[in-house]
């Protein structure tokens, strides 16, 4: 149970070039939090520092009211899940999960109590005396987040802890891990560059880029109300449409770029963007991605609920409303989009 | 189920020949040669010889001085192998947070390796010298009732020759202890860094088994140095022999075959020392590999 506040983090690694710029975060007891990011934002990096194994040049990190800079790794009742899992080879699944507890003088009885609950809720318990080489990338994993769990850390830190996995079992991991923080309450920093994991999983996120903090919010929130040009790029699959402000009358003059949803372009509305041709299209049932360009040879993705009937070659006029347009101005930010 | 066949091609034995001739030269034939030998009593000329059965053996075991140099050697052994990979785990251990950062030292490190037991031996000399040796004078300087002299004193020679002898290993382990603590996962460190505040048990626990695959061909490979390779030292430094005392086994095999001229009686040494050398090896595989945990 704890409260994580980070402020005004910098960190470089070479001169001229912040890998992390001025971050202030706070993240709740209990809280899921995902660092979402574009490889190189900074994100995994801010998370090192979380776990003392980077020490930023400044700003300041308190764990409740514990100050935490200064305060070396094994110290700050921190558990880090890593990407490779980072098992103790020559450990079988019991001694990694004990490891920790063994370190830090808990009561033989008391490691073994414990470990065997973790490995009995991660379904381990008959693996315990293998080595970590003899086990599958989905039961290695389980045993980095046992060594985790058994620690009752105050907080949890996953680094990518789902991305070596395949996408069959990554789907079920991010349930399990969601279902389980859920269960013991333990606030969470999860760091991903995968936008779906991010939006399922976390309860609020954090958009990074270039070491700097984008956008913090929700993922409905950060979805539809992207504060930034990056935030709307970035965030949603398949890609928003970045338009030329000339197609569309009334905007605002320092209105460089607009964006707008896939789901949101329509065969009728308040606004005619003009005549599309459809290039390529993608059935995938419950949806339907149709790739194409405008007259004037811009192109376009709309989303279609269900199935359609249209085919490679069509053209029709396409439409949006004024209030799903999303306005930026020239360094990338936010316009208040006048019609909505 | 076919199974895909190859040609036999005579060009891989092509291949293996140079090597497979060198070991027929320089290994095989002198092998079967002592063996041979050991069993004959030669004149000092070597004009003629006579079969003798086990005499020469007999004559080495039942020698009380053979069984001195024997205990001698086994300490000198112990000594070099295992302080020579200890100094150099100290300085690899330390060098290793340093070559995280930095890739420009590790050329300069490895410098040291390309030096011969030979060459190890003359510095050794002069490091030692009466004459112009700073560790005669320094050493000199400690001593009271005793005077440090080398060339006389069994004990003092067995600490310069043990010395050379672990300064010329320290730099061949270190090369390859410090390539196998880089080849030590980054991210296991660091998970031990969250899990162990004590940076010395984190070592006990976690560098040091996983650096055990590289300390175990090092123990192979460091005492099989301390009792053949020391020769090149030892010969370097007392070009007419060390104090008796401070010899090893193989320095005796030479002294006795070549300056003695008792060819049977070095042969039979040699085979002696050959048979010790098997079993040691076979011990270490079949005992201590057994603990050694290879990723």
């Amino acid at each position: 149970m704890a409260t994580l506040i980070l402020s005004d983090i910098c960190k470089s690694f070479q001169a001229g070039s912040r890998a992390v710029d001025s971050v202030s975060i706070e993240v709740g007891d209990g809280e899921f939090l995902a660092l979402l990011g574009p490889s190189g934002c900074g994100k995994s990096t801010l998370l090192r520092m979380i776990a003392g194994l980077e020490v930023q040049d400044s700003g300041s990190i308190a764990l409740d009211q514990d100050v935490l800079d200064g305060v070396p790794p094994a110290k700050r009742d921190v558990a880090m899940v890593f990407q490779n899992y980072a098992l103790y080879p020559h450990m079988t699944v019991f001694g990694n999960m004990a490891y920790a507890l063994k370190n830090r003088k808990v009561p033989k009885e008391s490691i073994r109590q414990r470990v065997l609950e973790a490995a009995e809720l991660l379904r381990l318990t008959d693996y315990l005396d293998r080595k970590p080489m003899q086990l599958s990338g989905g039961q290695r994993q389980r045993v980095a987040m046992g060594r985790a769990l058994v620690r009752e850390p105050r907080i949890f830190l996953f680094d990518e802890p789902l991305s070596n996995l395949d996408a069959s079992l990554r789907a079920t991991m991010r349930l399990e891990i969601r279902q389980l923080q859920r269960r013991l309450g333990i606030t969470s920093v999860f760091v991903t560059h995968d936008q779906i994991e991010a939006m399922t999983m976390a309860d609020r996120l954090v958009v990074m880029n270039q070491g700097r903090v984008e956008q913090i919010g929700t993922p409905l929130d950060v979805y539809r109300n992207p504060q930034t040009s990056f935030v709307a790029g970035f965030i949603g699959s398949p890609a928003i449409n970045r338009l030329d402000p000339a197609l569309i009358p009334g905007l605002p003059s320092e209105c460089v770029e607009v964006c707008i949803r896939p789901e949101h372009l329509q065969e009728t509305g308040e606004v005619d963007l003009g005549l599309f041709t459809i290039d390529l299209i993608e059935e995938l049932g419950s949806e339907t991605i149709v790739y194409g360009a405008l007259s004037g040879g811009h192109a376009l993705t709309i989303r279609i609920e269900g199935v359609h009937t249209k085919s490679i070659g069509d053209t029709f006029n396409v439409y949006c409303e004024a209030k799903d347009l999303l306005l930026f101005d020239h360094a990338g930010a936010r316009l208040a989009n006048t019609a909505s | 189920m076919k199974r895909v066949h190859f040609g036999h091609s005579p060009i891989p034995y092509v291949f293996v020949l140079p090597q497979m001739l060198i070991i027929g030269v320089f290994f095989l034939w002198p092998s079967f040669e002592a063996f041979r030998l050991s069993f004959f009593l030669e004149d000092p000329w070597g004009l003629s010889n006579q079969f003798v059965w086990f005499d020469n053996y007999w004559d080495v075991i039942s020698d009380e001085n053979y069984r001195a140099v024997f205990f001698s050697t086994v300490i000198f052994s112990a000594v070099v192998a295992l302080l020579s990979i200890i100094l150099a785990l100290l300085f690899a251990v330390k060098v290793d947070g340093l070559l995280r950062l930095s890739s420009t030292y590790r050329p300069f490190l490895t410098w040291s390796y390309a030096i011969a037991p030979a060459v190890a031996g003359l510095i050794a000399r002069f490091l030692y010298s009466p004459q112009i040796g700073p560790l005669y004078d320094f050493l000199n300087q400690f001593s009271t009732d005793t005077w440090f002299e080398p060339r006389l004193d069994a004990m003092d020679a067995w600490l310069v020759l043990a010395s050379g002898s672990i300064w010329k290993q320290i730099s061949v382990n270190f090369v390859f202890l410090v390539a196998g603590l880089q080849a030590i996962p980054r991210n296991v460190l660091e998970a031990s860094l969250l899990d162990n505040p004590n940076g010395f048990r984190r070592f006990w626990s976690i560098t040091l088994p996983l650096l055990a695959p590289t300390l175990f061909f090092l123990l192979v490979i460091n005492i099989s140095y301390a009792v053949f390779e020391t020769f090149g030292v030892i010969d370097t430094v007392y070009p007419f022999g060390p104090p008796s005392g401070a010899q090893t086994l193989v320095y005796k095999v030479y002294v006795d075959g070549f300056k003695g001229a008792d060819l049977g009686g070095s042969s039979a040494q040699s085979v002696i020392l050959m048979v010790i050398v098997l079993l040691l090896t076979v011990v270490q595989f079949r005992y201590i590999e057994k603990r050694v945990h290879y990723t």
